[in-house]
């Protein structure tokens, strides 16, 4: 049976894939997309994957940071199923095979409940870019207007929680907006700019303020709110589980399960080695979620472990050795009928949690010689005369062989006195033999 | 006469070499065959329904088989053709996969000649078979034996022959146990496997034996005498009906490798896998824990054997007494840390070190170290590893020293040039013929430094420094070695002790019921000990057990009979000349002289042969292999000799032919000139038989058996080496070249060399031409010698 092996590279995507007896599969690896954290190194049952100098990535060499041998693959879907940041997909005969269907895949999810006010904090905040604000409606696009009538509008700065909704209402508000730091994840300054010129007072940002921070004078509006005046969705493809969402909603409406629990620590003997303006490799390779910065006396990194999900992308990274992730245990989901080979994929969970890379063992190298399809046949006509010749000689031989005397000599070890009677029949004629037949 | 011909394709095995359907053909044009087919799987439930029904709608009175080795397959078809109502003796077997297809396929023309040669040998053979008899007896009772190594092999086999049924548990996908994975055994130096390979393959043909592989003893309920065992059997994933053990296909695509615990971890293997080339059942398993479910293996296997669909089963057994001979584990090494085991690659165990030595490990045979591959030159043994030692066990494990002695010397014989040291506390030589042994060692050149090893550490170029204490000249002394072998002790291997409710002792092995008076028993009555369950055994020791254990529980059972192959020696009282050879010949005293005539006792004939090959007058026959097939076979090999040279290989069953087989496994390619005619034993082949393959035109002839002194019927190799050395000098005598008889002494283990042996061979026989040329020769003679 011939298995067809073979890699394809399209932009920033490797196509790895193995044709058999009509059947195709497909790994298809985004590597713009990872981040060499190298979980998919330690899931692989075959050690078809090498991680890259992932140091050298996180300050831009522009290389894949795990490197795939399409021959030693064995397009099972592992790395597939473990890899948090959905860099692979895999496809069997062009379908894509959910992770879900496999023996055993990770588990990872970013809830939105139901008391979300659709704000604005969490999209901001979102690192990955996987929660989105659809606006639903905007003052702007409301035609009924107060002419000319004079007001004030006011935020109470107790009461605001810089959720940002007016803001993204009416451009009478606009936020301060700010990178979000893993000390400080607020997308905003706590101050709001309120431009007096553009308001014509008509109170509906009253209205939208969930936490009736605004107070407007003036004269109400002939206009109906809908219910919703915007709308938050996440991408749970895109979704690091990194928890910005959670920790910056006011109001508990965001939730992540980890796909990992664990533990993220620094060797502190060994950090003044740390060079976080030169280096920063660990800030940077953590970009989905962003749990490193620079210290205030920029002489070290700190890490904020709420975000992290112990990808480990970050240890990978860092050329001091001085991160260490620790897994303590990993949240998976089986599938419910038992496979034969549910144990291998078992074993694979396990080596994710502890980093441990499969097993590969002692191969010897042993020359093997090349075998060529040489074939030299001798054929040859057989002499029958000088056969005959050959043919009366053996018959002397046997006639000896049938004399017990020399037949006992032969069993006793004396094979001397054997090979003198054969000698001594040899040169006789043919008569003695015949006597002796009889 | 209405012979019938069947040919196995073999899937590819065969069929990718050899054309079949013109084997099948010309089949049909040999003497007495009416009747010629090829088949897919000749070994399938469905061929065998075919060959069954052909020989009943074709009235066949005898069949062919040109298949795979007889090894594998010839209680199949016997089986098959008494189905039919033929008698099982009626069918030979020609082997047309391992001596054929597999080593010969960058030749596929002459594969194609030797392949019609084989099998019109076979038919020539077959015409000239006799219906035999096997006594068939009822058995009614029954044994458990835990464990497939050496000892729970030998107790099955001995309760079986009794006529007992015997259910032999093995956790690992075949038997063997340890002994099938080692090099060789001391103090003889015979090849492990080629002994205990044989009965490997006895205890899964025998009738009275259930060889459960991959199974385990759940539970125990019941009493003696009437045990209730629940036992687990985990799933092979490979249906064994339809698996030909040919593990190439699938293996290959397999794209999972994991070090081989058959091999100690130190070879590789498949996720799909025949443990070792012997193994026994020889059929593909899925190893569960590794397997990932990529399903390559089912896309490859034509037969469709592998099946995903099967499921752990619970099968309840009823067995009247169990023989628990579980062995034992190997020490840890890695317990050891001041060694350095599982840090420096160069430092292995004793185990390794002989799946290193043997032809059929991870090197063949050839003896490299794992950091680089290189054959090192200096090889440190460090003994009582895990053994006599406060720290881990303090028992004494009564192999090592002699494991350690006969591996030094294997190497020391193998590399001359290497040193080889071994670092003991002392040396027990305590068997027999051990402590000569020893002396034989010392003599060899094998260093022994009395010493306590402290520590060792690697140098740069991963060599070893051992830190040491000499006790006796009391001083401390550094040395370095390429290689570091590690003689781990023997612990115990006893978790099934709570479920049969037997104890175990302070070193953790099976407490016998008393440990001089009832070492076999336990304080279950109906339950025995075999084996190194009860303690570190060798084999002899453990063989000794096993026959004890096996001998108390068939106390216990009711003795029924067996079965035999009936190929002992007859005596034709008419032909007998009463020179009474045979009898001298005959080292089991099977043969006496009654009024003048020999007269064999069936029941203490061996079978090898020897005196059947003795006797001047011919008088001496035997079964299956009789002088008149044999000749047959000859005859038919002779009457087409187109090739050039052509050579007859004479085999025997238990070494050289399973060289030869071997060979084919591992698909070695050799010169496809020769022709293998098998007898039980090198003792069987007539020196008349050598002479007259001559007279018939065959250019060469080589005898081949076990490697001298390893004889399975102990001197069988020995007569045979006499009668060849006659026979060279009288064709010297008669001014044939003499060197157109060889003799080649190889174990089962043994392919590289035989095959050697075979190339080199074809090749002189090449130098030396064809043998009608030695005719100018005789005559040039004649003249001298005066007429």
């Amino acid at each position: 049976m011939e298995v067809r092996r073979d890699i394809q590279v399209e932009g920033d995507y490797f196509r790895f894939f193995q044709e058999v007896e009509g059947e195709l599969r497909e790994l298809i690896y985004n590597y713009k997309k990872c981040n060499g954290c190298g979980i998919c190194v330690y899931a692989c049952p075959v050690g078809a994957i090498e991680l890259g100098p992932v140091h050298d990535i996180a300050l831009g060499l522009d290389i894949p940071p795990v490197i795939i041998d399409h021959l030693k693959c064995a397009y099972c879907g592992i790395c597939y199923s473990f890899c948090p940041f959905n860099c692979y997909d895999f496809r069997i005969n062009g379908e894509n095979i959910e992770k879900s269907l496999l023996p055993i895949s990770l588990v990872s999810h970013t809830y939105k409940y139901d008391n979300c006010v659709e704000c604005t904090l969490c999209y901001k905040a979102c690192p990955t870019g996987a929660i989105s604000r659809k606006v639903l409606i905007k003052r702007q696009d409301i035609p009924q207007k107060n002419e000319g009538i004079e007001g004030s509008v006011q935020i109470d700065s107790e009461k605001c929680n810089q959720c940002g909704i007016c803001a993204e209402f009416c451009d009478v508000f606009r936020m301060i907006e700010k990178d979000p730091q893993p000390y400080d994840i607020k997308p905003y300054e706590s101050e709001i700019l309120i431009n007096d010129e553009e308001c014509d007072y008509c109170m509906l940002c009253e209205q939208i303020c969930p936490e009736k921070a605004i107070k407007v004078e003036g004269k109400k509006i002939d206009f109906e709110l809908p219910e919703k005046i915007a709308e938050i969705s996440i991408d749970q493809n895109l979704c690091s589980n990194c928890a910005y969402c959670e920790k910056v909603c006011p109001y508990n409406a965001a939730r992540t399960i980890k796909p990992f629990e664990g533990d993220l620590s620094l060797f502190e003997a060994r950090m003044y080695r740390c060079d976080p303006v030169g280096c920063g490799a660990c800030i940077k390779i953590c970009r989905y979620n962003r749990v490193w910065y620079v210290s205030k006396d920029k002489s070290r990194v700190e890490f904020n472990q709420d975000f992290c999900i112990y990808c480990g992308a970050c240890e990978n990274s860092c050329p001091y050795d001085l991160i260490n992730v620790e897994r303590k245990s990993i949240f998976s989901k089986e599938l419910a009928s038992i496979l034969p080979w549910r144990d291998s994929w078992e074993k694979a969970a396990e080596r994710v949690t502890v980093k441990k890379k499969v097993v590969e063992g002692r191969k010897f190298i042993i020359e093997v010689e090349e075998q060529d399809l040489v074939e030299e046949i001798e054929f040859i006509e057989r002499d029958r005369e000088r056969m005959r010749a050959i043919s009366d000689m053996i018959d002397k031989i046997e006639d000896v062989l049938k004399r017990p005397v020399y037949r006992r000599a032969i069993e006793t070890g004396n094979i001397t006195s054997f090979e003198k009677a054969v000698r001594e029949y040899a040169s006789k004629k043919d008569k003695g033999n015949k006597k002796q037949k009889a | 006469m209405r012979t019938g011909v069947f040919i196995c394709h073999c899937g590819l095995n065969i069929a990718r070499v050899l054309d079949v359907e013109e084997l099948a053909e010309y089949a049909r044009s040999l003497e007495g065959v009416v009747y010629s087919t090829d088949t897919k799987y000749s070994c399938s439930d469905s061929a065998q329904e075919e060959i069954i029904e052909a020989i009943k709608e074709h009235k066949l009175d005898r069949i062919v088989v040109a298949a795979c080795s007889p090894k594998l397959h010839e209680t199949t078809f016997r089986n098959a053709a008494q189905r039919a109502g033929l008698n099982p003796y009626m069918v030979v077997m020609a082997n047309i996969r391992e001596q054929c297809s597999w080593v010969h396929s960058t030749t596929p023309i002459l594969a194609q000649i030797k392949a019609k040669d084989l099998i019109r040998m076979a038919v020539a053979k077959v015409s000239r078979l006799k219906p035999l008899q096997r006594i068939d007896k009822e058995v009614r009772k029954s044994a458990l034996v835990i464990g497939g190594g050496v000892a729970g092999i030998e107790a099955a086999l001995n309760i079986a022959d009794s006529g007992i049924k015997v259910y032999l548990v093995e956790k690992r996908p075949t038997i063997g146990g340890h002994m099938a994975t080692l090099n060789e055994v001391f103090p003889t130096n015979d090849c492990s496997i080629c002994i205990l390979a044989p009965k490997m393959s006895e205890v899964w043909n025998h009738p009275n034996i259930e060889v459960l592989t991959n199974a385990e003893v759940k539970s125990v309920a019941g009493h003696t005498g009437d045990f209730r065992v629940k036992i687990v059997k985990y799933p092979r994933y490979v249906d064994t009906s339809k698996c030909k053990g040919c593990i190439d296909d699938c293996s290959s695509v397999c794209p999972v490798e994991v070090p081989n615990d058959f091999d100690y971890s130190i070879g590789m293997r498949k996720a799909i896998y025949i443990p070792i080339p012997q193994s026994t059942p020889l059929y593909a398993a899925i190893d569960w824990e590794n397997c990932i479910g990529c399903k390559l293996c089912e896309k490859a296997c034509e037969p469709e054997a592998i099946d995903f669909q099967q499921k752990t089963e619970e099968i309840e057994i009823l067995a009247g007494t169990i023989i628990v001979a579980t062995g034992f584990k190997a020490f840890d090494a890695r317990r050891k840390p001041e060694y350095g085991y599982g840090i420096y690659e160069n430092v292995i165990t004793s185990l390794e070190l002989e799946r290193l030595l043997s032809a059929s490990g991870p090197t063949h045979g050839i003896l490299l170290r794992p950091s680089d591959s290189k054959m090192p030159r200096k090889i440190a043994f460090i003994q009582c590893v895990g053994s006599r030692d406060e720290n881990t066990n303090r028992y004494c494990s009564r192999v090592c020293c002699m494991s350690a002695l006969k591996n030094a010397y294997t190497i020391k014989e193998r590399y001359p040039d290497s040193e080889v040291c071994i670092f003991y506390i002392d040396i027990r030589a305590f068997g027999r013929m051990y402590e000569e042994f020893y002396r034989r060692v010392q003599e060899a050149g094998v260093k022994l430094i009395r010493s306590r090893v402290a520590e060792i550490w690697e140098t740069e170029n991963s060599n070893l420094v051992l830190n040491y204490e000499n006790t006796l000249t009391g001083e401390f002394e550094e040395r370095e070695f390429d290689l570091v072998v590690l003689s781990v002790g023997l612990e115990p291997n006893t978790e099934i002790a709570s479920i049969l409710g037997i104890s175990t002792g302070e070193d953790g092995f099976f407490e016998p019921s008393h440990p001089k008076l009832r070492p076999s028993e336990t304080d279950v009555r109906g339950i025995f000990l075999a084996g190194a369950s009860s303690g570190p055994k060798d084999i002899q020791d453990s063989i000794a057990t096993a026959g004890l254990a096996s001998s108390k529980a068939l106390q216990m059972i009711l003795k029924g009979s067996t079965e035999l192959d009936p190929f002992y020696a007859v005596v034709d009282r008419e032909k007998c000349v009463g020179c009474g050879i045979c009898v001298r010949v005959c080292r089991f005293n099977a043969i006496s002289m009654e009024e003048k005539k020999a007269e064999v006792n069936p029941s203490s004939c061996t079978m090898c042969g020897v005196c059947a090959s003795a006797c001047p007058a011919d008088a001496i026959d035997m079964g299956f292999f009789s002088d008149e097939a044999i000749i047959a076979q000859i005859d038919a090999l002779a009457e087409s000799r187109k090739i050039f040279p052509v050579i007859l290989l004479f085999a025997c069953w238990y070494c050289s032919y399973g060289a030869i087989d071997l060979a084919g496994t591992f698909k070695m390619q050799y010169e496809p000139n020769v022709r293998v005619i098998r007898t039980l034993c090198s003792g069987r082949i007539d020196p008349e038989w050598v002479l007259y393959a001559i007279k018939k035109g065959i250019d060469g002839v080589i005898v081949s058996g076990c490697r001298i002194g390893e004889c399975h019927f102990k001197y069988g190799n020995y007569k045979a080496q006499d009668r060849i050395e006659a026979v060279r000098r009288a064709l010297h005598s008669v001014g044939i070249n003499p060197e157109r008889v060889a003799a080649s002494w190889h174990s089962a283990g043994e392919a590289a060399e035989i095959v050697t042996d075979i190339s080199e061979f074809v090749n002189y026989i090449k130098n030396l031409g064809p043998v009608e040329k030695d005719a100018e020769k005789i005559r040039n003679d004649i003249v001298k010698h005066g007429g």
